[in-house]
């Protein structure tokens, strides 16, 4: 359960001040997936970065299962993060010194967990990147390394997964496959999912769409 | 529309490429840092060696031009009567100068070295050209001619400033020696004029103090004589012209000295183009995104090359600017000691060089721009051939560099085995140098990829992470890591250098000043000296010590004998103990004095291609005797040849040879003032027949450390530069590296943990290019001793390895790379990860 209380974001761009949004308030329930969609400078990326500890609020609060982010140190930030998140960026952003299923495993392993056990195999599978498990990003193509990144936010069973345009990078087919994976993995888990994106077509995949416009969020 | 000029173009082009330096000003000022202090080093050394050099040559010259060689007493004489000078000048050989020297007891029980001079003599001496080049740096030259009423009434005792200082003493003053005669008044010159340690006063005045009148102790002579023969044919069977022995031993040092610091200086510059270097090549890097775009935009390879071409210039005018700025401090830091030792040294004194600095700015742009061109030549040719939307190569060419490096070091081996000169020396420590630097990229993926393959790792994430990252991102840190063990082994191989230098000249000092007292009695009294010495208990060792000259020749090439210096040794535990042989025979000392064999300097050695167990052949009795070479001693200096035999057998094979040296050691604990007291009562010994050489070689150490501080600041330096350099490669590494560790930020791996993920990744990389550092630095020291110097001056030193000061040097290194690390953590701790993620790069 995600409870985002009266949030504000602001900074400074060179003289003035620029604000983002102001009193932003919602929650968001446990397995539910919604489409954020708005205007390029709207604030989407934002808000998810906000969301995930990535980023500070100028005022407010944000409240993941019962704790709230905005007052944590680096410290329990990192744990929020390891523990119950999922972050899935338009960049891949997978470590290219680990092989594909070193990259999946890799908070699995950071948290203690066996490093694959049966939800990840099946997780592998229903990704299709059993022949892929050796190779290194470097050797994956785009949509490869997406479904990588989109397994590895999956593998350690979070309780929030935050996607920032995961398609935006790949091809209608590639895009289409990528996001009937993610939404079938996530329904697997009953995971919460906010996905940022232009696309009406990648928006449709999931329970509901949001808008943001002139920092107000239309749910 | 006007159209722009190609220059137009051009300075927009750079300025947009310039950009990158006004977004990463820590690149630039990285980059005109690497450049300019090594311009700074290398220029601060060559205005340091040319301005002390300059003094050496115009102190030698001081005391009427350069003293080339002297006449001396022979055959236990110890002085040669005036009559020698005046028949010689008769003769038409004017450039000579009689000399008359000694030590004096002072009342208060000290003791002077007082040097009595012709001032006719020395002014016609420095009448000649060497009087032009000496004016202007003090000395007798022509401008200076009043200075000579030293030896007018009322007459003066001249002290160089130094001196007085040392000796409290100051103009007007008058010295009373122990027997109750006073010197001239005390009148304080420069130290440019050369008097030294010595007191001088007027050649009478010297005589009637050291009860030698109508005497001389020696006639130096100022100019290489028309007809030596016909010289040598004037003297009588008492005196002999002897061609240099000490001049020559100090300027064998000196030149060692500066060889050792051009050696320094050319480590630094070296260090400063690798920092310089790794700068170029990251922003390089990072530029090659914009040069992409301008390449797409339609800019020629031509206008960037021309840009890359402007930008070079104005980094090199910029280097050259501060690099001589720098330089001329730290030359101006470092003169003073120089001028102190060298003054106390070599008697001279450096003349002021600031007005000198024009002379040096065109040589400050010679050097910055060829440091800028070996820095920035291949990183920026490579930005300019950039092409549109060319896909990189991803994989380095790590293990061709590795091969490269291999390659190298065996080529400097094999080099080792081809016959020795100077500049092959200097080939090999390059090859070295350049091979072991290229080795440590391609050793440090070797680890990491032995690391990575251990299957247990993977319960180990983080560790995973560290491991599989250093093995697959190795570009990152390879030229970082080079840098770092170029600037180690620099360091290395000049504290080895100079380190081992030092002892060499300690154990020399300790081999030619090994006795607690030396004497040089009158010929009659020797006999009874030496027995009244035997008999006190206080004396362990009293021995009188002969030398002569001999011919040497190998065997196989009698024809082809050189002159050497033979020494006899009396078979004494304390007189072996005296001689530091670099290789000996086994059982040396019962088969030297058993006369089967002799020692042979390494000059000698080195000349004769001699080794131990050899054969060589000396002429005696008009004969020639065969010997064996039973080992080789350390020269220090010396550029003659010469050998050591038993003293026994020395007489029996030169019966003439007589001597009135004796040499005496104290029992441990003993006082030398009593024996003296004694010998002086007892046998009227002067204060100038005996010498105290633990004294003298407190002196010479004191002086010779002071010396060494020199080379010591210029180690300083290039430590400086090293550990800068460690600093720069380092943080533009981990600058690098910054996405990587901002991704696992978002992985949930925290700041701290983030900190000590990278600073193992960084010790690991300090710590394996160190330990390829140290034996590069160790076998570059050696190449430079033992085929550089041995080659320039025929003697060389042991390589002495003090793991302590290495500990230091590695440790301290280590350090700075971590602390390097430390900024661009504490900058990514700082930051959000979205902002990390939108600067990284």
């Amino acid at each position: 359960m995600i409870k985002v209380q009266n949030i504000s974001k602001t900074y400074q761009d060179v003289d003035r001040q620029v604000t983002v949004f102001k009193d932003l308030s919602f929650d968001l329930n446990a397995g539910e997936t919604v489409a954020l969609m708005g205007q390029s400078g709207s604030g989407k990326s934002t808000l998810l970065h906000l969301l995930g500890g990535f980023d500070t609020v100028s005022s407010g609060d944000i409240i993941v299962n019962d704790a709230n982010i905005t007052t944590m140190n680096d410290n329990q930030l990192s744990l929020f993060r390891r523990n119950q998140l999922g972050m899935i960026f338009q960049q891949y952003n997978i470590i290219p010194s680990l092989t594909a299923l070193d990259n999946i495993t890799f908070v699995r392993r950071l948290i203690g967990l066996p490093a694959v056990d049966e939800d990840t195999e099946q997780l592998i599978d229903v990704l299709g990147l059993r022949d892929r498990l050796d190779h290194y990003p470097a050797q994956l193509s785009g949509g490869e390394q997406q479904r990588v990144a989109t397994a590895r936010a999956l593998a350690a069973k979070p309780s929030m997964i935050l996607a920032d345009e995961p398609t935006g990078n790949l091809d209608e087919e590639t895009a289409a496959q990528v996001m009937e994976l993610l939404v079938k993995a996530v329904e697997l888990n009953a995971v919460t999912l906010l996905l940022v994106t232009h696309s009406q077509t990648t928006a449709n995949y999931l329970q509901s769409t949001w808008r943001l416009k002139k920092g107000v969020l239309h749910c | 529309m006007l159209k722009p000029s190609l220059l137009q173009r051009v300075l927009l082009i750079w300025w947009t490429l310039f950009g990158h330096y006004r977004k990463h000003p820590a690149q630039g000022l990285f980059l005109l840092l690497g450049l300019s202090l090594g311009v700074a080093i290398l220029l601060g050394t060559l205005i340091v060696s040319s301005v002390a050099k300059t003094s050496f040559t115009n102190a030698q010259q001081i005391v009427g031009g350069s003293v080339i060689a002297t006449i001396q007493p022979v055959n236990g004489k110890r002085n040669l009567p005036q009559s020698t000078y005046t028949s010689l000048r008769r003769n038409g050989f004017t450039n000579l100068i009689p000399m008359a020297e000694g030590r004096l007891k002072l009342k208060d029980g000290g003791f002077i070295s007082l040097q009595g001079i012709d001032a006719f003599a020395l002014a016609h001496s420095t009448s000649g050209d060497n009087a032009t080049q000496t004016q202007g740096i003090g000395g007798f030259g022509q401008a200076d001619f009043s200075m000579l009423a030293f030896s007018f009434p009322p007459y003066q005792t001249l002290i160089s400033k130094s001196q007085a200082k040392q000796r409290n003493l100051k103009d007007g003053d008058i010295l009373t020696l122990a027997n109750g005669k006073t010197l001239p008044a005390i009148k304080v010159v420069s130290d440019s004029l050369g008097t030294g340690y010595s007191l001088m006063c007027d050649l009478a005045c010297a005589q009637q103090m050291l009860s030698l009148p109508g005497h001389l102790t020696s006639i130096a002579v100022t100019k290489q004589p028309d007809d030596v023969e016909q010289l040598k044919a004037l003297l009588s069977e008492d005196t002999e012209l002897r061609f240099p022995s000490k001049t020559a031993q100090n300027a064998a040092l000196s030149d060692a000295f500066f060889l050792n610091l051009t050696a320094v200086s050319f480590l630094a510059f070296l260090v400063g183009c690798f920092i310089a270097f790794n700068a170029v090549r990251f922003s390089v890097r990072q530029r090659l995104n914009m040069v992409q775009q301008l390449r797409l935009v339609g800019v020629t390879f031509g206008e960037i090359a021309m840009a890359l071409m402007i930008e070079l210039l104005s980094w090199a005018l910029l280097a050259s600017f501060i690099g001589c700025l720098l330089g001329w401090l730290i030359a101006s830091a470092l003169l003073p000691d120089v001028g102190l030792t060298l003054v106390r040294l070599f008697q001279g004194q450096n003349p002021l060089f600031i007005e000198q600095m024009t002379h040096w700015w065109p040589l400050a742009l010679m050097v910055a721009l060829t440091a800028t061109l070996i820095a920035t030549a291949q990183p920026f040719w490579q930005l300019a051939k950039e092409q549109p939307l060319q896909s990189r190569q991803i994989a380095q060419s790590k293990s061709q560099m590795g091969y490269a490096g291999i390659a190298l070091l065996a080529l400097g081996g094999l080099l080792t085995l081809m016959p020795h000169s100077q500049s092959l020396g200097f080939v090999i420590a390059a090859c070295w140098f350049i091979g072991g630097a290229m080795l440590v990229p391609a050793t440090l993926v070797y680890l990491y990829g032995v690391l990575a393959n251990n299957k247990r790792l993977v319960n180990y994430p983080k560790l995973q992470w560290v491991v599989t990252d250093g093995k697959q991102n190795h570009g990152r840190f390879s030229v970082a890591m080079m840098a770092f063990t170029v600037a180690i082994s620099a360091g290395i191989a000049v504290t080895t250098m100079v380190s081992s230098f030092r002892v060499a000249l300690e154990d020399y000092l300790e081999q030619a000043l090994a006795e607690d007292l030396y004497l040089q009695p009158d010929i009659e009294q020797v006999i009874d000296i030496k027995a009244f010495l035997d008999q006190r208990q206080d004396v362990a060792l009293a021995y009188r010590y002969f030398y002569t000259s001999g011919a040497i020749s190998t065997t196989s090439k009698i024809d082809n004998s050189v002159k050497g210096l033979v020494r006899g040794v009396t078979d004494h535990q304390l007189r072996h103990d005296s001689i530091s042989l670099e290789k000996q025979v086994d059982n040396l000392w019962p088969r030297f004095h058993m006369g089967e064999g002799i020692l042979i300097n390494q000059t000698l050695a080195f000349q004769q291609q001699l080794k131990p167990g050899d054969k060589l052949s000396i002429k005696a009795k008009a004969r020639w005797i065969e010997v064996e070479v039973l080992g080789i001693y350390y020269s220090y200096g010396s550029t003659f040849s010469a050998f050591s035999m038993d003293q026994n057998w020395l007489k029996i094979l030169w019966p003439a040879v007589n001597t009135v040296e004796i040499g005496v050691f104290l029992n441990d604990g003993q006082s030398i003032e009593p024996l003296l007291n004694t010998l002086q009562d007892r046998f009227k010994v002067q204060s100038h027949q005996s010498i105290k050489p633990q004294e003298m070689k407190k002196i010479a150490l004191t002086l010779f450390e002071q010396t060494f501080m020199v080379t010591q600041v210029m180690i300083l330096f290039t430590l400086l530069i090293a550990a800068i350099g460690i600093y720069c490669a380092c943080y533009a590494a981990e600058l690098d590296k910054q996405r990587q560790l901002t991704l696992l930020k978002v992985l949930g791996v925290n700041n701290r943990e983030i900190a000590g993920l990278s600073m193992l990744q960084l010790c690991f990389n300090a710590i394996v290019a160190s330990l390829i550092a140290l034996p590069l630095g160790i076998i570059i020291a050696w190449a430079s001793v033992h085929i550089v110097l041995q080659y320039s001056f025929g003697w060389h030193f042991a390589i002495q390895i003090e793991a302590s000061t290495l500990s230091i040097i590695i440790i301290s290194a280590v350090m700075v790379a971590l602390l390097s690390g430390l900024l661009p953590l504490y900058q990514l701790s700082r930051k959000t990860v979205i902002n990390a993620f939108r600067e990284a790069v």
